[in-house]
């Protein structure tokens, strides 16, 4: 059953504009900042929001057809929502926080019950039905909302942040339970995540939702090869720029860089933050691009220091933990920057 | 860890001691010249026990009533805001800070003989609600509402919404996430509200004396009884009134975990 949604809607100050077509045999991942509209689509998919204008079909069904048209209630759309902090029903033990799905769909107590046993098997966490919701590890609480949703039948799936309310250690088996889970649910699935990583372990696709408009959509090496925005580079940990190329030279908002590149015309320009030196004096020698930029944060990541500065041309270098004391990075002030023009790939825009 | 809280301003604890002391006194001074030898036999004479009895089988029905009309009140009350909703929120609020006699004036003119409802009630159906028991219910009702509404609505108000939209999704209907979801998640300030609405409809004088009369057995509840004791017995006044002390003391206490959250 594929989503075709063509959606827009105002709420406070965002203006969300979203035309999606997803299949069912893919997981998208929506990813983007806070205040992009990521949990705005999902309420409007769901039905929980109504679209202003538009319109959003899932299979032959019209689920949202705008004000005065047709609009089939959240209760009657079968699409499953798993919420951030999974708001278990607090006064229901675990079995009929699960059971609550099929017993709205009018199923025996006994039925309803059966089927939540089932589900909370198949998650994993069938000897805690007894339990209540509040006794629960965050990992736990994640997995039966996921269970419950699933008991519900639903048509598609949604999922906001399954894995935020999630300590370190178990992050890694849940998204391995919840790679499986997707994989075996059969209909649209879209998660909201944050980290590249979870989008690379659970989604096939990427969507990139900013200021309510989806800037980028394609698998992660595509989004890699050809960033559509800085919160893509900066989302995929490498810099990259849209620039205008002319004999070799980019324009990056008034900041030359030279490059490798012979064609003329628009570019996307991008290198690794491994591939940026840092001096605390001008460097002499080979890099044609050399500038100056002040220091605006310093942070360990793993076994290298993530250096990010300032300027026309805002950037992130990685170097080791031995340069950066050397470099008295710490101390803040401007450092000089270089990059080889044969690490700058550079890309028909 | 220990806090340490400010020192308080010059001043302050004296006059929080006159406070406290102004509040204490009416109760020492009752405590004081109560029977409480002949408490037992005073309690237990004829018409105290009808009065308590009335009392009781009325405030609870006016309880009932509360919750039965009050509950949908509240709910709709807690809808977006309108200039309707200011409207009847005033509305909800002005049994709270009328005095309760000229709420038992106003339910005169609207249920008397010759009231706005109460006219076509007696022409048609041969109904009369002055100087009855459903008169006391009425009157007690109308006064205890605003007590329970206020409390449910500032449950709902506080009660996060996104439960509602989990219980829709799971598909539940709108009958059902309120029974299931809504009303268990609010089930504090429901039981607050309706121990408040109680013990103000127990308590109720004003509206029920003006609108249902004092008739003995029939509509004198037990404030009514303390009243008219005092011009009889003094000391039987005396034992009801340290009865309705005790019961309004249980009430708080039992509710004191609403009433004085623990920082």
């Amino acid at each position: 059953m594929r989503l075709r949604a063509d959606i827009e809607r105002r709420i406070g100050t965002l203006d969300l504009r979203v035309a999606l077509d997803l299949g069912p045999d893919e997981t998208v991942a929506l990813v983007g900042p806070n205040g992009a509209g990521k949990t705005t689509l999902l309420r409007v998919l769901a039905g929980l929001l109504g679209v202003d204008r538009g319109k959003v079909q899932l299979g032959d069904t019209v689920l949202d057809a705008g004000p005065g048209a047709a609009f089939v209630p959240p209760q009657e759309r079968r699409v499953g929502y798993v919420f951030q902090d999974h708001l278990l029903f607090p006064g229901m033990s675990v079995l009929d926080n699960v059971a609550f799905g099929p017993r709205s769909r009018r199923a025996t107590r006994r039925d309803a019950r059966s089927s939540a046993q089932t589900w909370l098997e198949r998650v994993g966490l069938g000897d805690l039905a007894a339990a209540r919701p509040a006794a629960l590890s965050g990992g736990q609480a994640q997995r039966i909302a996921l269970a419950r949703a699933l008991a519900a039948e639903p048509r598609m799936l949604l999922l906001d942040e399954p894995l935020a309310a999630v300590d370190a250690t178990a992050r890694t088996t849940l998204r391995r339970e919840l790679r499986e889970l997707l994989a075996a649910f059969d209909g649209v699935r879209v998660l909201v995540v944050h980290s590249i990583d979870d989008a690379l372990a659970l989604a096939d696709r990427l969507l990139v939702l900013e200021d309510g408009r989806i800037v980028q959509s394609g698998t992660l090496p595509e989004l890699v090869a050809r960033p559509a925005s800085r919160y893509v580079a900066d989302l995929v940990g490498i810099n990259g720029f849209l620039g205008h190329c002319t004999a070799g030279v980019v324009d990056v908002a008034g900041a030359k860089l030279v490059v490798a590149h012979a064609e003329d015309g628009p570019v996307h320009v991008t290198f690794h933050p491994r591939a940026v030196s840092v001096f605390r004096e001008r460097p002499s020698g080979s890099p044609r691009n050399v500038w100056s930029a002040p220091i605006v944060s310093v942070e360990p990541a793993l076994e290298r220091v993530r250096l990010q500065v300032g300027g026309p041309l805002p950037i992130v270098a990685e170097i080791t933990p031995r340069a950066a004391a050397e470099l008295r990075l710490a101390e803040g002030g401007d450092v000089w920057i270089a990059v080889k023009a044969t690490e700058i790939a550079v890309s028909t825009a | 860890m220990t806090e340490r809280s400010q020192p308080l301003p010059r001043g302050v604890r004296a006059l929080a001691g006159i406070a406290a002391v102004l509040l204490l006194l009416p109760l020492i001074g009752l405590w004081s010249r109560a029977p409480w030898s002949e408490l037992t036999a005073q309690a237990t004479q004829p018409e105290v026990l009808d009065a308590l009895w009335l009392s009781l089988g009325c405030s609870a029905a006016a309880t009932v009533c509360t919750f039965v009309l009050g509950l949908p009140l509240a709910i709709w009350m807690d809808g977006p805001p309108s200039g309707l909703r200011t409207a009847v929120r005033v509305l909800v609020t002005l049994p709270m800070v009328l005095p309760p006699v000229v709420g038992g004036v106003a339910l005169l003119f609207a249920f008397g003989r010759n009231g706005l409802v109460g006219a076509p009630l007696a022409d048609w159906f041969g109904v009369s609600l002055p100087f009855t028991e459903a008169g006391v219910v009425l009157a007690e009702a109308y006064i205890a509402l605003p007590f329970f509404v206020l409390a449910a609505e500032g449950g709902l108000r506080a009660m996060d919404r996104r439960y509602v939209d989990a219980a829709a999704t799971l598909g539940a209907s709108p009958w059902r996430t309120l029974v299931s979801v809504t009303l268990p998640m609010i089930a504090p300030s429901l039981r607050a509200g309706l121990l408040l609405a109680w013990a103000r409809a127990l308590g109720e004088f004003g509206a029920t004396i003006t609108f249902a009369g004092n008739l003995a057995g029939r509509t004198r509840t037990m404030p009514l009884e303390v009243y008219a004791a005092l011009e009889t017995s003094p000391e039987a006044a005396s034992v009801l009134s340290v009865l309705l002390v005790l019961f309004s003391g249980g009430v708080l206490f039992t509710l004191r975990h609403h009433w004085f959250p623990v920082r």
